[in-house]
């Protein structure tokens, strides 16, 4: 759901840099290197052909003008070669002949240097169209992101604003059976604390990143969440067990933040058990690709989730709780704070068994086991 | 103003009243609607979501009665949206008013209403919206086409 942001590759601007500020001396140098082996074997044409890599190499990172320049010189060190190899041998000139073949040469290198600019023209044009698609693609994913937002919030407001509404006019004018009064007034104010709670976890929603992090340790906070939780949990027939390693796991977050990822999961797994049943609660060390994670998994035996739905799980106001229940946006809340914590969340699910929510935070190499308090 | 409708006393001789199936997954919605329906004297059944929506719609085709004469349903409800519903059913429903609810609507779900012949009330709305909204649309329905 969150668009992975890609700026232009650094070792791809990196490289580019590099051979800007270096072509120039490379490909001098070069020509320079070809024109001695040039005189040493002869001015065999295949060799005087070796011209064409520096010229390339200047005409890509340099432009035309530097691709002429070097075909220029190219030509008239290959005819200063000949002439002094012939010189050197004794050997006849033919002023005609020396025209033609590095006359020959040169047009060969200025076509060496107009296609290869043509080339560069190319592959520039299509990087930048590229990048444009990548432009608006991601715009609309922001549109879509904000119009899913707007739709979640009318459709979340809408129904208590219109309970509220109603409710409110029917006692106005008079209307409500005086016995109902009572029962329309509890109605609208239930259904406002509704609405400020949805606007509360909103806000929440809005106002994540930049909190203050310290060294915490992952299984305080656990415990001390599922202390919470547990009063629902047992009202609901739910058991919910935590099960932590040995040695504490210590990273830096925001305690109060990811005591509210883990509340929105373990409430979602309590919720997901209408009969009741076994809810885990786990922590414990792993290593992704190399890197070391640690997995707070919550796991529940629960109604799981519709292969259709797993893609929308995280989404803003996406919810298949009943009214009232859900908002949608717990596990979007919960998404984007792991996010921001530079972890991320995954889940596991089968329709009618359960599901597994874990939750990856990196860990840094080294984690002292030294406990500073929470 | 057609307060006058809100006027009648619910009677307990409910059996010469127009009714009205309301299917919404908001219990405070129906209750809500409920209340204001019964104030303009009709009798009101309700369905929780999609599924008692059709299984409502279902009996009604079995049984061919002409009440209830308006169905109002929630675009948006669990297990089956309104409009998939009232879309399956078209045909019990001819000769009967819909009015949609919904907080959202988009030109996909307002060109479907359309097509079904029913009215749109976006949310919120007022008393007087809603009871106007009601009268129309049964207006409409029982004049012949």
């Amino acid at each position: 759901m969150r668009a992975e942001l890609a700026p232009a590759r650094p070792s791809a601007v990196v490289i580019e840099r590099l051979n800007r500020t270096t072509a120039v001396p490379l490909a001098l140098v070069a020509s320079l290197l070809i024109g001695l082996g040039d005189f040493a074997t002869g001015v065999e044409v295949a060799f005087t052909l070796l011209y064409i890599f520096p010229i390339a190499l200047g005409t890509w990172f340099r432009g035309r003008a530097f691709g002429n320049t070097l075909a220029a010189i190219s030509a008239v060190l290959s005819a200063a070669d000949e002439l002094a190899w012939r010189v050197q041998h004794h050997m006849h000139l033919h002023p005609w002949s020396m025209l033609w073949n590095h006359g020959g040469s040169l047009g060969i290198f200025v076509l060496c240097v107009e296609v290869l600019r043509r080339l560069r023209a190319y592959v520039e044009s299509e990087r930048q169209s590229r990048q444009l698609a990548v432009e608006q693609l991601r715009h609309a994913e922001r549109l879509n992101v904000i119009g899913k937002l707007a739709a979640g919030i009318a459709h979340e407001l809408g129904t208590p604003l219109n309970v509220i509404a109603t409710n409110a006019e029917l006692v106005d004018a008079e209307q409500a059976p005086p016995e109902l009064v009572h029962r329309c007034c509890r109605l609208i104010i239930d259904q406002s604390e509704r609405m400020a709670s949805i606007i509360r976890q909103l806000l929440d929603f809005g106002r994540r990143g930049g909190s203050d992090r310290q060294s915490t340790d992952l299984g305080a906070v656990i415990e001390s969440t599922v202390r919470l939780l547990e009063p629902l949990a047992r009202k609901r027939h739910v058991e919910l067990t935590v099960a932590l390693p040995k040695e504490p796991i210590i990273v830096s977050v925001n305690h109060l933040e990811l005591g509210q990822v883990l509340s929105n999961l373990a409430l979602n797994a309590v919720q997901a058990m209408p009969k009741g049943g076994r809810s885990l609660v786990e922590l414990r060390r792993d290593s992704e690709r190399g890197h070391p994670v640690a997995v707070l998994s919550v796991s529940d035996e629960g109604t799981g989730i519709r292969p259709e739905d797993v893609p929308r799980v995280f989404d803003p106001f996406f919810t298949t709780k009943g009214v009232g229940e859900g908002t949608g946006l717990g596990l979007a809340v919960a998404y984007g704070i792991v996010a921001d914590h530079g972890g991320r969340v995954s889940v596991a699910t089968e329709w009618g068994r359960g599901s597994r929510f874990d939750v990856i935070l990196p860990l840094p190499y080294k984690t002292s086991a030294t406990l500073p308090t929470v | 103003m057609g307060d006058e409708a809100f006027h009648q006393a619910p009677t307990p001789e409910a059996r010469r009243r127009p009714s009205v199936l309301i299917a919404d997954d908001s219990a405070e919605q129906r209750w809500t609607l409920r209340l204001a329906l019964s104030m303009m004297g009709f009798d009101v059944r309700e369905a929780a979501d999609g599924r008692e929506l059709f299984w409502a719609l279902e009996e009604l085709s079995r049984v061919g009665s002409p009440e209830p004469s308006l169905v109002i349903a929630d675009v948006y409800m669990p297990s089956y949206d309104g409009l998939e519903v009232l879309e399956a059913w078209k045909d019990t429903m001819a000769g009967r008013a819909v009015i949609f609810i919904t907080a959202f609507p988009d030109s996909v779900v307002s060109r479907r209403i359309e097509s079904l012949g029913a009215e749109l009330l976006p949310k919120p709305f007022s008393l007087r919206a809603f009871s106007e909204c009601v009268r129309s649309s049964l207006r409409r329905a029982r004049a012949p086409s």
